[in-house]
């Protein structure tokens, strides 16, 4: 399986968008080829079962056949992911009256959350900005390793385990950077007055 | 703040900086990476390859009986062997701890492994569970450190077992069969060859739980989980629907069986509380925390009583000293039991704790 898949030729982005924008059904075809093994790491990071991941990845597939075009967006795979998001979330609530265990993202948006409870944001759209914006400006003060290491386990619920093993280090190394991250997200926050 | 518009608010996070973490992500997904996991996990099933032959020939030292009778022992033919195990209420119960019979032994082909284990302690228990980002099992008489997808299942009996796991939706009904195709004793243990594709069934609820065990009909539902501390915890958004919550156990449960949540609570800024967890076989135990503020000092004691038999009934877990800083050291046994440390009735996950400066030190 591996040699013939070796043997197909994956398209690029813009080749893939084209597709879309043709609006040739092999868009999704290749898509899936190409981002397929992706989608479904990042989906479990957000969803416990697999049948949950699966239906996630087939929607997220369908809304990029329904918003591209209008949509062209400059990356498919950081298009595809939000879009992955927001259907897990959306998966995730719709079954959030059963007992679940909750996902990986579930736990690291915890520690955000515990993090942020003092803060003035609202939790309408203007605060959702707000937000952003300040977690925006956080990053950008941080190096690229830390924000690397920040929006693997926040925003796509990245294990510690997981981010360990990427970078190579011990899970303790990455509880502890994640903590201080945590530390100075809260210092920052503070003293933009975010903070009461 | 909802963890919602955490969320969203992540969603407008400026793409190169997502991009970064999308790099990071593939790396663990890189072929490198896991070759590399590939080759521990080959290390790993090789040492537990040996670890099988030694033990499969162990008891021919130890007993006069032949390879072949033996074997009969440790796999009794099927017929008899649910007869026998139907009704496990009535097999003698344990008197004394004893290293977990090995009756299966599969080549894990994962990184980490699943196992079901049938406690001899608590009879009429499964135990499922994986060592997750664990090495796999070598030693059958070590069970590997407890991860969130360890859980214990009461059963009645095998018929019972099954409608359980069925009636969970997410219990795949292969996964059934084979348990009961490969239906051990009391003491055995299991371990699965296909980790990947077990679904662990859902999350029991926490008052569930308590029902559950009062009802007589099980021994414990037990969820050995960071998930299930968290849910417990996190659900609480106020020191007051805490206090609730704990109210609604203490009336719920009785004083034997009841989880001790004890807590020592600080009104002031440096209030802190210590709530433990302990999740054995048998249930929730007791444990035991006084705190004593001295000069810039809290002292925290814990004492736990056990029902595991190899530990004993009751031992002292740790003298700890707390200083004002927050550096806390705990000792336990290592095997069993969380400790979260919660601070101003939040809970703290051990990411914090560990940020805290506090170790873990086992005997």
């Amino acid at each position: 399986m591996n040699r013939l898949s070796r043997n197909v030729k994956i398209l690029d982005d813009d080749q893939i968008i084209e597709l879309f924008f043709s609006r040739n059904p092999s868009a999704i075809e290749e898509t899936q080829r190409k981002y397929a093994r992706y989608l479904f790491s990042v989906a479990r990071n957000l969803l416990t079962s697999k049948e949950d991941c699966e239906e996630c990845i087939n929607d997220t597939y369908l809304a990029l056949w329904d918003s591209i075009p209008p949509h062209h967006p400059r990356s498919l795979k950081m298009f595809a992911t939000s879009i992955l998001r927001k259907h897990a979330t959306d998966i995730y609530r719709k079954k959030s009256r059963q007992k679940r265990i909750p996902s990986e993202l579930i736990l690291s948006l915890n520690d955000l959350e515990y993090c942020l409870s003092d803060s003035t944001f609202s939790d309408d759209e203007q605060g959702q900005k707000q937000l952003a914006q300040a977690l925006n400006t956080f990053l950008k003060n941080l190096s690229k390793e830390e924000r690397a290491l920040f929006v693997a386990r926040y925003y796509l619920g990245q294990s510690v385990a997981d981010i360990a093993h990427a970078l190579n280090i011990s899970t303790y190394a990455v509880y502890r950077s994640l903590s201080k991250q945590r530390v100075k997200l809260r210092e920052f926050l503070i003293k933009e007055g975010y903070t009461v | 703040m909802k963890k919602s518009t955490i969320h969203n608010a992540l969603d407008l996070l400026d793409e190169s900086y997502i991009s970064e973490g999308i790099e990071l992500f593939e790396k663990s997904l890189s072929p490198q990476h896991k070759k590399k996991k590939h080759f521990t996990r080959i290390l790993w099933v090789s040492a537990l390859f040996v670890l099988v032959c030694v033990l499969s020939l162990f008891p021919v030292f130890l007993s006069d009986k032949s390879p072949n009778s033996t074997d009969e022992a440790r796999f009794p033919p099927s017929s008899s062997h649910s007869e026998e195990n139907t009704d496990l209420s009535e097999s003698p119960k344990p008197t004394h701890y004893d290293p977990y019979t090995l009756i299966d032994f599969e080549i894990l082909p994962y990184y980490g492994s699943f196992y079901l284990y049938f406690p001899e302690s608590a009879q009429n228990t499964l135990q499922i569970g994986s060592s997750g980002t664990g090495p796999v099992i070598t030693d059958p008489t070590i069970l590997p450190e407890f991860d969130d997808r360890t859980m214990f299942f009461p059963f009645e009996s095998v018929e019972n077992m099954v409608e359980m796991f069925t009636a969970d939706s997410q219990m795949p009904l292969w996964f059934a069969e084979y348990i009961l195709e490969h239906f051990p004793k009391s003491g055995d243990m299991i371990l699965l060859p296909d980790f990947e594709n077990i679904v662990v069934p859902t999350l029991p609820q926490s008052f569930q739980l308590g029902k559950a065990y009062l009802s007589g009909e099980y021994y414990c539902v037990q969820v050995l989980s960071d998930h299930f501390t968290n849910g417990l915890f996190n659900s609480f958004a106020t020191q007051e629907e805490y206090a609730d919550h704990y109210d609604r156990f203490s009336k719920d449960w009785s004083d034997d069986e009841k989880i001790r949540i004890l807590k020592t609570y600080d009104e002031q800024t440096d209030g802190l509380l210590l709530c433990i967890t302990d999740y054995l076989q048998n249930g929730f135990k007791y444990k035991r925390v006084e705190t004593t503020l001295t000069d810039g000092f809290k002292k925290v004691h814990v004492v736990a009583t056990y029902p595991f038999p190899r530990l004993g009934s009751t031992q002292p877990i740790s003298d700890t000293v707390l200083p004002q800083d927050i550096t806390l050291y705990i000792e336990d046994d290592g095997l069993y039991g969380s400790i979260y440390l919660t601070q101003l009735g939040k809970n703290i996950s051990y990411e914090e704790l560990f940020a805290f400066g506090i170790e873990k030190h086992t005997n």
